[in-house]
């Protein structure tokens, strides 16, 4: 194919571009003041608490590098506990710790770090090297989350997330990410974690792609990643649908995680999401952006909303 | 629902052109600056051994394609006098104790050669057609073989026997050995044309080409109807246009003769000087009394013109970069940091540039992978990485200069603390995505900095720049346009193409 017909027939499916995406939707639906909201997860977790959307509990703030050797002893109150920096993209920085003793911490792989590595992480957490615009930041330490056995299966050691794209409230897409060995027990698909995609109406999930491969079994587990059922399917749309009542934002990625006994959990928004969710699903965003446009009605509740998308998108 | 940009862009645009037209109408400016000539700088050095010397210099001469600008001489206590012969030959006379080497140096613009073919007749063409200095039968064999060539065909046949030597009569061969004996072609040709009557010469050129020559390259050239017409005969080729040489000396003697027995040698440097037309641009701006050229960028300060050439070109940069990054999809480090490598690239220029970038930020890979385990806070961290890049960058000019690459010592402008937020990042990337990623991303911004540079020092851009500022309402132009393109970029039709194919 020439690159004029791949061009052509991307433009007939309805898929969206980077460019697209950021000035069509992004720019002009996200206003500036909403981005702290998002990008600063303590917000997100205040906000979403005040507007009854259930998040990994949150054990502490690090903000001091003055508290940092007291990190030891404080661990004593939490028995598995994830760090996060406050302003962290695409998932850097995230140190998942499920257990711990007087000489240090221990990884999910089993992995050790000493006291002083793990202050050393945390320590670079607040000096902002993985935060955003690589400014000082804080650690947040929240809750391990026991995650659902769903995806059990077809996951390599991480936490598997699920992604939605919401546009006007109103749940467009989603997918979920699952773990490889390759991405390295994470849930981020440019390293190599497997996207599959999860059909709004029915919630269950349908393609997969890792990288732009399709593939249809997890390549460490051998088992199926189609055909799946998302439990709690509802909860996860009606959260992700109330992330614009929120924020104010108009086109987002909300990344929740199922939790074994609490169900669905809000991650984090995103104020731009990546475009591979296009992948996973086989089917364009701006037709089905389009849609909703068409249907979508002023004084829509997000129930009425999740409603519309599940009744647009099977 | 989106304001159109299209009105502003063509505003943007029409301003830009209307104010060039305009200041190109009132300056009196060609609307396009002509680069009709270059100008080369050619340097005669010459040493010898002797205590005393005397030598001569045949001195490059002017023809209707190149002209001499400007001359110099360091001699030192040597006695120099130049010597002209009938207009056209000039030689410079070193005579002295006291100095064991002398060097000339010229400016010669060379233009492209007009319609004309060959340069006009100069003083007295008539002059080179004694043949006094050939043997009398070396001269007749030499006519009996051009007996029956029709007139107009003799400058040609001349060419064809000189260049194939090995087909001429043994008698004659005989006889021009102890002539032509390791002296060029040139000659034989020469005594082909004036043994038919013409007036013929060889000259001594160089090629146009920057380098140091130890020995020039011998043409001939024949009178035939009021112009002189110019010949390559190990080439066979005749006639031909002076283009992509330079006329050195007229006659068989090449560069030097020791006037004495003392062994001189000597050589030719030969080199484009950069931005000459520059100052031939800026002093007949500032000669013009027009409101217009009064404020123009030629009225600044030169080292403040020195800067603005440059800069004027960086939006061209930043739309280029912009372009790259909006249609194409190439991702580099930090969005304007391939224009500040490029800018960068002009102190060290292109090869050396890229090579030390590279250098540089594979080095700091090494360290900060080194440091890695020490587990240093960020700010610390990054501090530690900048001396040592600042002290690799040192110890390389030092190499550098040691082994004669002097444009590396430039190097000390590189955006070096750029550089090393370059090489964290490069850090990161290698962690997160892969050192794959990490090497592409690095390819690409250099990539993107040569590019750049590539248009930086255009210098003939520079100059309608420079002379038009308004043309970057243009660009300004150029760059809203580009900020609606909503179309996908290059990259992404890769990305997406599995979905465009028929399942």
């Amino acid at each position: 194919m020439t690159p004029n017909e791949v061009r052509e027939r991307l433009n007939a499916m309805g898929i969206m571009g980077m460019n697209h995406r950021n000035a069509l939707y992004v720019g002009p639906l996200n206003p500036r003041c909403a981005y702290p909201t998002v990008d600063n997860k303590q917000i997100t977790k205040r906000l979403a608490a005040r507007h009854g959307i259930p998040t990994p509990t949150l054990y502490d703030v690090i903000a001091s590098h003055r508290r940092l050797r007291d990190l030891p002893r404080l661990a004593s109150a939490w028995p598995a506990f994830v760090v996060k920096p406050s302003r962290g993209a695409a998932g850097n920085g995230i140190l998942l710790v499920t257990g711990h003793d007087a000489d240090g911490v221990v990884k999910p792989s089993g992995e050790r770090l000493t006291w002083d590595e793990f202050t050393y992480h945390v320590a670079c957490v607040l000096s902002g090297i993985h935060s955003l615009e690589g400014l000082e930041d804080e650690a947040l330490i929240e809750a391990y989350v026991r995650v659902d056995v769903t995806f059990e299966a077809v996951t390599y050691r991480g936490v598997p997330d699920i992604r939605v794209i919401v546009y006007r409230g109103v749940p467009a897409m989603a997918m979920v990410r699952l773990p490889t060995k390759a991405s390295d027990g994470r849930a981020n698909l440019h390293q190599g974690a497997i996207g599959a995609g999860i059909g709004i109406g029915t919630g269950m999930t349908r393609s997969a792609v890792q990288g732009r491969r399709v593939v249809t079994e997890h390549p460490d587990t051998g088992q199926p990643v189609a055909g799946i059922t998302v439990p709690g399917w509802d909860g996860i749309l009606d959260i992700a649908a109330r992330g614009t009542d929120m924020t104010g934002l108009g086109y987002l990625g909300a990344d929740l995680v199922l939790d074994r006994a609490r169900g669905p959990l809000l991650l984090e928004l995103n104020a731009r999401p990546g475009l591979a969710i296009q992948l996973a699903n086989q089917d364009g965003l701006r037709r089905r952006l389009t849609l909703i446009d068409r249907h979508r009605k002023p004084e829509f509740s997000p129930r009425d909303r999740v409603a519309l998308a599940r009744d647009l998108f099977a | 629902m989106r304001r159109s940009v299209l009105p502003l862009v063509l505003a943007l645009i029409g301003l830009g052109l209307v104010g060039t037209m305009v200041r190109s109408w009132v300056i009196g400016y060609p609307l396009v600056p002509r680069v009709s000539e270059r100008i080369w700088l050619a340097r005669l050095t010459a040493e010898w051994e002797a205590p005393s010397i005397a030598l001569e210099v045949a001195l490059p001469r002017e023809t209707d394609t190149q002209t001499i600008r400007d001359e110099r001489f360091v001699s030192g206590p040597l006695e120099t006098t130049i010597r002209s012969e009938i207009g056209e030959l000039r030689w410079l006379r070193w005579i002295g104790t006291g100095a064991q080497t002398a060097s000339y140096e010229a400016d010669i613009a060379v233009r492209r050669p007009g319609a004309a073919r060959g340069p006009a007749a100069g003083p007295d063409p008539a002059r080179w057609r004694q043949t006094a200095e050939y043997p009398a039968v070396v001269l007749a064999a030499m006519a009996r073989l051009l007996e029956g060539v029709p007139a107009a065909e003799v400058p040609r046949r001349c060419v064809d026997l000189a260049a194939d030597p090995a087909t001429l009569p043994a008698v004659l061969a005989d006889r021009l050995q102890p002539i032509t004996d390791g002296i060029p072609l040139a000659e034989t040709l020469v005594l082909c044309w004036r043994a038919a009557g013409l007036p013929a010469r060889s000259l001594q050129v160089l090629p146009l080409r920057s380098g140091f020559y130890r020995r020039t390259e011998a043409l001939a050239e024949v009178f035939v109807q009021g112009r002189w017409l110019l010949a390559d005969p190990t080439r066979r080729l005749f006639p031909i246009t002076p283009q992509g040489r330079l006329v050195w000396a007229i006659g068989a003697a090449p560069g030097v003769v020791g006037a004495s027995s003392a062994p001189v040698s000597w050589q030719i440097e030969l080199k484009p000087r950069p931005l000459t037309h520059w100052t031939e641009f800026a002093q007949q701006t500032a000669s013009q009394a027009s409101f217009l050229a009064r404020w123009s960028l030629f009225s600044l300060p030169p080292n403040a013109q020195e800067v603005f050439r440059v800069l004027l070109l960086v939006p061209i940069g930043a739309l280029i970069v912009a372009f790259l990054r909006n249609v194409v999809g190439l991702n580099t480090f930090g969005t304007f940091m391939p224009i500040l490598i490029a800018i960068a690239f002009r102190q060290t220029e292109l090869l050396t540039g890229l090579t030390l970038f590279f250098a540089v930020i594979l080095v700091g890979y090494g360290i900060r992978t080194g440091l890695d385990r020490f587990k240093l806070l960020l700010v610390p961290r990054l501090s530690v990485i900048l001396t040592f890049v600042v002290g690799s960058l040192a110890a390389m000019s030092i190499l550098a200069q040691r082994w004669g690459f002097h444009n590396v010592v430039g190097v000390g402008l590189l955006p070096i603390v750029i550089l090393t937020m370059t090489i964290e990042r490069f850090f990161v990337t290698a962690e997160e995505s892969g050192p794959k990623a990490a090497l592409r991303m690095t390819t690409s911004t250099g990539a993107v900095a040569a590019v750049t540079f590539a248009i930086l020092s255009w210098e003939y851009l520079q100059l309608v720049f420079f002379t038009y500022p308004e043309l970057m309402l243009v660009i300004a132009g150029g760059q809203i346009a580009l900020g609606r393109y909503v179309g996908f970029r290059l990259s992404e039709l890769l990305r997406f193409r599995r979905l465009a194919e028929p399942s």
